[in-house]
């Protein structure tokens, strides 16, 4: 059984993503240091917060280089929500803020102007949406390999990839006429928008797909 | 866009499920756990739990709760009573909650929503509102299960509390609550109409068109329901398919 190590730097809540990945029979423990890195056969990165304070207090305890080696060795890395804008080169959140940079890609805000379309769209936004799978995109041996098109996952977020780089999208969201990055992925480094951990059976099977990349 | 949200509310007075009317006049239902399992397997889209004597008597027996239901339902839950702090929010994320609720504090302590949204992300901050109507018409918000008034007006505190980083709105008519009457359609849409943030609205589901107004009309982003749940008049699936039915999108 591969060692997963869910990346503790106190943003977020780690005991759903612990639950999860018992459920699917895998034993994870926290890394909460860069030897604990070091140790893991694939790495999962949650998050909650703000991306700022998420990427200090990641730097702060050595974790960055941590990551890097792991990401460098080949080994699986997911992002989880904000773990997953941790990924991308910058985000925009409260300031322009430097990623690992594992995925080309920037962050900033969902557009409050898809509201004057359609005022139910909201921000945060918070709630069910389906996954689309952009054209030239197979999901086969992804982490999506188990998910049908039109399945539902849970978001709640207020910032969002950009669009920019579509050939590391895997699958989008709808916000309004926007196609949100839902699912990304570059070789042995994925990640995902929504949160996994709370998307029911669609979500267990997206951490069993990934257990077995 | 996201579905619309079916939510299941639990009202724990611990170690039961309870249901009142009005949020009084408390019956014990079960064993809250077996409950929450069972709409997570029926298809609900979040869990609320509601620790409806926490704030009275400053007791918060829920964070056990919390943690046998995180173990194995994997939907968001939302956990509210006796939340007085950012330390107490800790506690209940840390037992497997995704969001917290917070009623009474909040309104004696509007900065509370601010170092909440700002420690955890306003997506784990839900403001819950309970909301009684007036002889005069205005809408004013109650604390301690509608029987503490606070004085505020529920429009002006919603649109606060959202300035402040709330999340969300859970929005309560006590005056419908556990009447199976119909939600209060003005009270939902005097507070959609007003407020940027997704609306949950609570308080008086009888019937599925009941929650299709709730959505239609009164422009909520989300229901909780509670006692057309829990004493078996209509499913989740029930729900859902009127509100599809109506050309809503929902997670069938």
């Amino acid at each position: 059984m591969s060692k997963v190590g869910i990346i503790d730097y106190d943003c977020g809540n780690l005991f759903s993503v612990q639950h999860a990945f018992e459920n699917i029979g895998a034993a994870p423990y926290f890394c909460k240091t860069a030897e604990d890195v070091a140790k893991a056969d694939r790495l999962l990165l949650p998050g909650v917060g703000a991306f700022g304070d998420a990427i200090a207090r990641i730097s702060e305890r050595g974790l960055f280089d941590a990551i890097h080696t792991v990401a460098k060795a080949g080994r699986p890395i997911m992002g989880i929500c904000l773990g997953m804008q941790l990924l991308v080169d910058e985000s925009e959140e409260l300031g322009m803020h430097t990623g690992l940079g594992l995925i080309p890609g920037r962050v900033n805000r969902l557009p409050d102007s898809v509201r004057e379309q359609n005022p139910r769209l909201k921000i945060p936004n918070v709630g069910w949406s389906r996954l689309n799978r952009p054209n030239v995109m197979d999901w086969r041996g992804t982490i999506l390999d188990d998910i049908r098109e039109g399945d539902f996952a849970y978001f709640v977020h207020s910032y969002h990839l950009q669009n920019d780089n579509p050939e590391f999208v895997l699958a989008t969201q709808s916000f309004g006429d926007v196609q949100s990055p839902a699912v990304i992925m570059r070789d042995n480094v994925s990640g995902c928008q929504f949160h996994p951990e709370r998307s029911g059976t669609v979500g267990l099977s997206i951490l069993s797909s990934w257990m077995k990349l | 866009m996201a579905a619309i949200r079916v939510i299941a509310r639990l009202d724990i007075k611990a170690p039961n499920l309870v249901k009142g009317v009005h949020l009084e006049g408390l019956r014990v239902m079960g064993n809250p756990s077996d409950f929450s399992h069972r709409y997570y397997h029926s298809g609900a889209d979040e869990i609320i739990y509601q620790d409806i004597v926490a704030s009275l008597y400053g007791r918060n027996n829920i964070l056990d709760l919390i943690e046998a239901t995180a173990n194995d339902v994997f939907i968001p839950i939302a956990v509210g009573g006796g939340i007085r702090s950012v330390d107490d929010a800790r506690a209940a994320l840390r037992s497997g909650g995704d969001k917290v609720g917070i009623n009474t504090a909040a309104t004696k302590s509007p900065e509370l929503i601010r170092e909440l949204a700002d420690t955890f992300g306003s997506q784990c901050v839900v403001v819950s509102i309970e909301a009684i109507r007036g002889a005069d018409g205005v809408y004013r918000v109650f604390t301690d299960n509608g029987r503490e008034g606070t004085g505020r007006e529920a429009i002006s505190w919603a649109q606060e509390a959202e300035k402040m980083g709330a999340g969300e709105i859970l929005l309560t008519s006590v005056d419908q609550e556990g009447t199976f009457k119909g939600f209060d359609i003005d009270l939902i849409k005097a507070v959609s109409e007003k407020i940027n943030i997704p609306l949950i609205a609570h308080g008086g589901a009888g019937s599925p068109e009941d929650v299709v107004a709730a959505i239609r009309d009164g422009k909520a982003d989300a229901v909780a329901v509670a006692g057309i749940l829990h004493y078996d008049r209509f499913s989740i699936a029930d729900i859902k398919h009127a509100l599809r039915n109506a050309g809503f999108e929902v997670r069938l």
